[in-house]
């Protein structure tokens, strides 16, 4: 059994919104409104995508190297956390507070712009640095802008990034490695992964459809969401991890699902838990018909009958390597908005027309909510290119 | 101080490969080289055309470091600074000039490309994950191969290191390593495995004193190797201090 490991403050930015008090209203009622129409990202080819609608923060002085639109995602995010930063760095000392973050796209939007430049005219621009299309240029700049000086580095394993750095945090806690560590993760929008699922036709027309018969691909989005994991006693709790690899495909779920299932069992076993006690289930959901059918099978395999569950990426699309941070950032939420003996569930917003060749799941439906008794699990899904799976499991006491 | 045992190893790069070449370069390091690339034949023939350098060295470095027997049972962390970059220079390119993106290309530019790879040659479904730390990718790899050892108990875990030099224009603004791959095969330092235990600990940063072309990956293969009892890999921000237990 794990020690408590406590989620102590969350902050994030999607395009529901850059901050707890925005995002949660437009949960709960599954706002689908906005998401962007943009021609521009796979030229000629107009497709929806959750894009960060805020102005964001401008990269501080002394950080210009790392200036990219990924790192002042970040920023916006670490907003939400950083006065628990603070405390964390003035209770245990700078040198005990870790830092664990990932992407899986860094700042490859500008490194577009910077290719595009030298293909023009040979040199590239001068504002350009090769730290931001680093993966650990993101933790670099998360643990200068936070001050937090205790190992740093980031995790890149496609979308189940987010999901995994709270793993690791956890484990540098129990290792007693540090006291404190920030950990999530963020992903921008870019040509280079919007073309690249174009090319594996992958992208759906319209707003992604999970679940449904006529679903026809995955709608693409950015943000991120940064978590302060500490050791204490009490709040929201990271209380079960499960990972496992498909060995199957580089970039196709196995058909089978046997890795997500080894993740569920895993977080499961991990938080020392049954099936029965998960309350919701955030679902991977892409929309992508391989991934509906294969986690619809194996969420039926580990669950009877499946839990109330959603995939909330027809609101803000699917953020890539930063989802898995973002869901967990949204059951957190579920979590911490618990009204007396029941939870607010994110509705699965989609056609309605349920692909009868799937397993029946409880979608939430609108207003949904559950009764749950305390402490309360909720379990949120993310699978990646690779064959890379997590799956992780929040408790909260009361 | 959490301990890990290093049970065995492998490297590989141009014109070093067997342990008596290694063996003889810790003695006197040189700079490593930047072309070629270890042929696979263990590899079905589809997975090896489909093969980036990168993981091409990877892969050798783990079938020589690990036999098949142990291969689909290892956890896994792959710590590569830079990761398939050339997958993902040729994918600015095509965009830059207006050319469609390959699927293939696209699949293999993830950061996870090495890792899913060797779970699909190995049939390996355990817990693998990737990470990069700049300069200090080593260390951050060998950090988290400790937690993953923590979190997984029982299972000995794969730590593959490997890089290669960054592809025009961007070798501009990179330290020009060259091409290698370094593959540990590691166990949770608890039980009684046999081999060099190794400790980690921190300690204040300091302006790097380490040889430029001896990424610290291999800075800690010669260390292993060595009679030496501690390791200290200097970096701005932290120390990492490695001492046999």
């Amino acid at each position: 059994m794990t020690a408590s490991c406590r989620l102590a403050a969350v902050g994030l930015a999607c395009s529901l919104g850059s901050d707890v008090d925005e995002v949660w209203p437009r949960l709960r009622s599954a706002d689908g409104g906005l998401l962007t129409r943009r021609d521009d990202l796979v030229k000629g080819t107009p497709r929806f995508f959750g894009q960060v609608l805020e102005t964001l923060p401008e990269i501080p002085a002394g950080l210009e190297r790392y200036a990219c639109r990924n790192n002042r995602i970040a920023m916006a995010c670490y907003r939400g956390i950083e006065p628990a930063v603070e405390a964390a760095i003035a209770r245990y000392g700078a040198g005990r507070v870790a830092t664990v973050v990932g992407s899986s796209t860094a700042g490859v939007a500008e490194a577009e712009h910077a290719i595009a430049q030298w293909r023009r005219s040979g040199s590239l621009p001068a504002r350009f640095d090769l730290v931001q299309l680093e993966y650990g240029g993101l933790s670099e700049f998360v643990s200068a802008l936070s001050g937090a000086a205790g190992p740093a580095y980031a995790l890149s394993t496609a979308c189940s990034t987010g999901a995994k750095t709270l793993a690791s945090a956890r484990s540098l806690l129990e290792l007693g490695l540090c006291d404190a560590v920030i950990a999530g993760a963020v992903d921008s929008l870019c040509a280079v992964t919007a073309n690249g699922f174009h090319a594996l036709q992958a992208m759906s027309a319209e707003i992604t459809n999970p679940m449904s018969q006529r679903r026809s691909g995955l709608t693409l989005g950015e943000g991120g969401a940064l978590f302060l994991l500490t050791r204490e006693e009490g709040g929201i709790a990271l209380a079960g991890v499960g990972e496992a690899s498909d060995a199957h495909h580089i970039s196709a779920p196995d058909p089978a699902g046997r890795g997500a299932e080894i993740s569920m069992r895993g977080a499961l076993a991990d938080a020392g838990i049954d099936a029965a006690d998960i309350a919701y289930l955030n679902l991977h959901g892409t929309g992508t018909a391989q991934n509906d059918a294969m986690e619809s099978d194996a969420v039926a395999r580990v669950f009877s009958p499946p839990p109330p569950c959603s995939s909330t990426k027809p609101l803000i699309g699917h953020t890539l390597g930063a989802s898995g941070a973002l869901e967990a950032a949204f059951c957190w939420l579920i979590l911490d908005r618990r009204e007396g003996d029941r939870l607010h569930l994110p509705p699965h917003r989609y056609d309605g027309d349920y692909d009868e060749n799937l397993p029946a799941l409880d979608l939430v439906a609108d207003a949904g909510s559950v009764a749950v008794g305390a402490p309360a699990h909720v379990m949120t899904n993310s699978f990646g290119f690779g064959g890379s799976n997590c799956a992780l499991v929040l408790r909260s006491e009361a | 101080m959490s301990e890990v045992v290093v049970v065995d190893w492998a490297a590989w790069s141009p014109g070093i490969a067997s342990r008596r070449d290694w063996e003889s370069w810790a003695q006197d390091p040189r700079p490593l080289g930047h072309e070629g690339a270890p042929e696979v034949r263990f590899l079905p023939a589809l997975q090896r055309r489909r093969c980036d350098r990168l993981s091409r060295m990877c892969l050798q470095a783990v079938h020589d470091a690990v036999p098949e027997a142990l291969r689909g049972g290892l956890l896994s962390v792959f710590a590569s600074r830079h990761g398939s970059f050339e997958n993902m220079a040729a994918m600015l390119c095509d965009l830059a000039d207006g050319s469609p993106l390959s699927p293939n290309r696209f699949s293999h530019s993830v950061h996870n490309t090495q890792a899913g790879l060797f779970s699909i040659w190995a049939g390996n479904r355990e817990a693998s994950t990737c990470v990069a730390a700049g300069a200090e990718t080593f260390g951050a790899g060998f950090l988290e191969g400790m937690g993953m050892l923590h979190r997984h108990p029982g299972a000995p875990l794969l730590l593959v290191v490997g890089d290669e030099p960054v592809p025009e224009p961007f070798d501009t603004l990179a330290s020009g390593t060259g091409a290698y791959a370094l593959a540990f095969l590691l166990q949770n330092g608890d039980g009684d495995a046999e081999g060099t235990r190794v400790g980690l600990r921190f300690g204040p940063g300091e302006e790097g004193s380490l040889d430029a072309f001896v990424p610290d990956g291999l800075a800690f293969l010669r260390w292993l190797i060595s009679d030496q009892e501690s390791l200290r890999l200097a970096h701005p921000g932290r120390s990492w201090l490695f001492a046999r237990g």
